[in-house]
């Protein structure tokens, strides 16, 4: 049975919060990414600073889709960070500085994998915290 | 079980108007991102000019672009109308839409707050969360940038003073080996040196000047000279006149190295 505190992730995805975690991903990550990467070129930023832009950007969206959603919303922001970061490695392929390939298949899918784990993980504390937030209330 | 239940999901947690927003917005940031890049940087006649939150960067790569082009010889020449427009454009987007968005999405939330409602996942929201993210990405970095520029621009400045006080006081060790290049090949009969340095001596206009202070060791063929910075107590230059009269042997010290 379950307790106030248990979470289940995989209990049924809400292909809506798929959909508009997706939109959330491009249009609050990609569009401030595309936006800053006119600093990149000037040389202000590295490799490094844009590797911890895409995964904290990422971690922050996971965080909020989790935290603001209704009832448990951890896979749905995971399937879209899954989908956000294969568009960005198969369409955009200068975006993180690099020319991806098939043969850079290994690299897109530990990309993927990598938005994947960080938005679970993220929409997961997110999740805790509004279950924490509630549990005051 | 997490406090959100299935019956409060059925219930729709976005308005239409926020998923019709929120889908154009994907498309427009999809299209801007994978169409207008690929013109702006593969080769369309946009290429170069892209967005950035500081157009005065832009700018200032055109103004130093344009002096290098000067400097080099070259006429000087008009901004491209698609650079101009780039720079319009971005000066529009970060500093008048985007704190535009940010604020009215503000007045909209503090409205809600004074109805005693929540703020709801609108267009509103989106505005807000959108011209927060560009507002405040131009603006956190220009703080931190507007310190170190002007941190920059004294350093240089102090630097281009060291440069001119040294400048000058080649000049003025140039003015010494011309004068006793002229010492040494002079006769005896005119006051010269007959092939030699020795009995050469400074005028005083030459030998202190609002540059520096200068003396000589003259020898038979050769003639060391010191020149001490009026301005840089610590800066100076040791320089030797060779016997055609030219300056070898170049030191400097203290500030001027």
């Amino acid at each position: 049975m379950e307790n106030e505190k248990t979470i289940r992730p995989f209990k049924k995805i809400d292909w809506r919060w798929v959909g508009v975690g997706y939109c959330l991903f491009v249009v609050f990550h990609l569009m401030p990414s595309y936006l800053l990467l006119g600093l990149a070129r000037f040389g202000l930023a590295d490799e490094l600073s844009k590797g911890i832009w895409l995964f904290a950007g990422l971690a922050v969206i996971g965080w909020y889709i989790g935290y603001r959603s209704r009832g448990v919303t951890i896979l749905e922001p995971s399937i879209s960070a899954f989908v956000y970061t294969l568009t960005l490695a198969l369409f955009f392929d200068r975006f993180w500085g690099r020319s991806f390939s098939m043969r850079s298949a290994g690299l897109i899918y530990v990309w993927t994998l990598g938005g994947f784990v960080i938005a679970f993980v993220s929409a997961w504390i997110g999740e805790l915290w509004q279950a924490r937030k509630q549990a005051k209330t | 079980m997490n406090p959100g239940t299935e019956q409060e999901k059925t219930s729709s947690e976005f308005s239409a108007e926020f998923i019709q927003v929120l889908i154009a917005a994907t498309g427009a940031t999809l299209l801007l991102v994978f169409t207008f890049e690929r013109i702006f940087n593969r080769g369309g006649f946009l290429e170069g000019y892209f967005f950035t939150p500081f157009p005065w960067i832009t700018a200032a790569g055109q103004t130093i672009a344009e002096g290098l082009s000067q400097f080099s010889g070259n006429q000087p020449g008009f901004v491209p109308v698609g650079e101009q427009f780039a720079v319009l454009g971005n000066f529009l987007l970060m500093y008048v839409i985007a704190p535009a968005m940010f604020f009215f999405g503000w007045r909209h939330r503090r409205m809600l707050k004074e109805q005693d409602q929540k703020p709801s996942l609108s267009v509103w929201t989106l505005m807000f969360i959108l011209g927060g993210i560009l507002t405040f990405s131009a603006v956190i970095p220009a703080v931190p940038a507007a310190i170190a520029q002007r941190s920059v621009a004294s350093r240089l400045h102090a630097a281009q003073a060291v440069q001119w006080n040294k400048d000058y006081m080649i000049n003025d060790l140039n003015t010494i080996a011309w004068n006793a290049r002229q010492y040494k090949i002079l006769p005896k009969s005119m006051l010269g040196g007959n092939g030699s340095y020795i009995g050469f001596s400074l005028r005083e206009e030459i030998g202190v000047t609002d540059n520096g202070t200068y003396t000589i060791e003259p020898s038979e063929k050769t003639c060391l000279v010191k020149a001490q910075s009026k301005i840089y107590s610590n800066a100076a230059i040791t320089v030797t006149v060779n016997e055609n009269g030219q300056l070898r042997d170049w030191r400097y010290v203290g500030e001027f190295e």
